[in-house]
């Protein structure tokens, strides 16, 4: 599922950027797995097509999707160490009081001080 | 005679059929569907949007009618060339409206707007039989086009839509048989209304999603309902063509395999035996294809919402398509 909010300041191929890469690291979207076209995308989204373009064409840059004649699929990509998944469930399951942004950031301030250490 | 008895036959079936799909809707196809209260408006707006795209489909179809018949009666009926393709125009032209009409089927709502990455194609709303449906009455269709044209022979103003049956030194000539010159421009209409459909199944899925999550179980339903009316109407048209053609060709094998050779009857082979069996055929295969087109009709006529505060009441998508 792809959500695109208005009020979001960040631009809307960079949220489905961010989005379709998230569900292609964690696993969600499987290799192989055929995408939407652009244009029923961009159409269910109220967007122009050329949004979904640009993300599509950002992400096959990334090595995360492959188009060819028959439509866009996700290639075959790494994906997020399971331990990463399982030990982030648990600090979610911890922090339910703040929000995604201020979670992000205790992770963000630890990692740099884990970086200074090291 | 015959024909009272074949209006009461076509008739009973027909009730029949729609009786025992009325009484099925009503025990366990329907179920309850709860809409909240603040989408009820535009879940309204849909079933408006969609009533008035079938109403203009319809229109259409009244037009090809009335363009045939001004045809018909200026020009001449052609040896009822004119009135054979009809339904096939009206089918045409209502496949066409409901491929060309806005892409939206259920307004959107909100600013915050999601999409699944599903991808939609034609077949995302129907089974698998029911595409094999039409693809195969079409081919059918288009078999019987070919046989009958192979078989035919010129009439005296040089129109191959005679059969003669040489049973030598004799010959007899009988008519109207579907022969070339009504199957090529049928075989013209059977390619145009194939198109047609393809275009408007294809536009049907690739419409654009409701941008609110709670009405996208509303807009399957619509998506399944217009599947299932192109997929009918299709398939009951070449069907009922194929029926029409039967029942044609069979009359006048009828007619030619029976020579009076000077003192007696005789029977052309296999072309005697073939009449009855293409009848009988014929007959039936025309009922099936009425049958689909009235079930068509029903789906069209029949919008799957009730008037409700906050609730609709639907068709069940997955077990009910097609």
């Amino acid at each position: 599922m792809i959500t695109i909010d208005d009020a979001d300041p960040t631009p809307a191929f960079e949220q489905i950027r961010q989005q379709l890469t998230d569900e292609i690291r964690s696993g969600n979207l499987a290799p192989g797995d055929r995408l939407p076209s652009v244009r029923q995308l961009a159409g269910d989204l109220r967007i122009a097509a050329g949004t979904v373009a640009r993300a599509y064409s950002a992400l096959e840059g990334n090595g995360l999707l492959e188009s060819t004649r028959l439509g866009t699929r996700v290639r075959a990509v790494e994906p997020l160490p399971s331990q990463a998944r399982e030990a982030a469930r648990r600090y979610v399951a911890a922090v339910s009081g703040l929000t995604l942004d201020d979670a992000i950031l205790a992770v963000r301030v630890e990692w740099a001080a884990r970086a200074e250490v090291v | 005679m015959v024909i009272f008895l074949l209006i009461a036959i076509l008739a009973a079936t027909i009730g029949l059929i729609w009786a025992a799909v009325v009484r099925g809707r009503a025990s366990e196809a329907f179920r309850r569907v709860t809409v909240p209260a603040n989408l009820a408006g535009a879940v309204r707006d849909a079933r408006k949007s969609f009533a008035g795209r079938i109403g203009i489909a319809f229109a259409a179809s009244a037009v090809a009618f009335s363009a045939m018949n001004i045809v018909h009666t200026t020009i001449g009926n052609g040896y009822g060339l004119t009135w054979l393709l009809t339904p096939g125009l009206m089918t045409g032209f209502f496949l066409v409206v409901v491929a060309a009409l806005p892409k939206v089927l259920v307004p959107e709502v909100g600013a915050k707007r999601s999409a699944d990455l599903a991808r939609r194609r034609p077949w995302s709303y129907a089974p698998a039989w029911a595409l094999v449906l039409p693809a195969a009455s079409g081919l059918l269709l288009l078999a019987a086009i070919v046989a009958f044209g192979v078989t035919s022979s010129p009439q005296e103003d040089g129109l191959d839509r005679s059969l003669t049956l040489t049973d030598s030194p004799y010959s007899n000539t009988a008519g109207p048989y579907p022969g070339w010159y009504y199957g090529l421009p049928l075989a013209l209409l059977v390619a145009l209304i194939t198109i047609a459909a393809a275009v408007a199944l294809a536009r049907v899925a690739a419409s654009s999603r409701p941008t609110d999550e709670s009405l996208r179980q509303v807009d399957r339903v619509m998506r399944v309902l217009a599947t299932r009316i192109i997929m009918k109407l299709t398939s009951g048209t070449f069907v009922a063509y194929l029926g029409g053609l039967l029942l044609l060709g069979s009359k006048a094998m009828m007619s030619a395999s029976n020579q009076w050779q000077n003192t007696v009857y005789v029977h052309i082979e296999p072309w005697y035996t073939l009449a009855p069996v293409g009848l009988i055929t014929g007959l039936l295969l025309l009922v099936v294809g009425c049958v689909l087109l009235v079930l068509a009709a029903i789906d069209a006529l029949k919008p799957p919402f009730t008037a409700g505060d906050a609730s609709i009441v639907s068709g069940r998508p997955e077990a009910d398509a097609a």
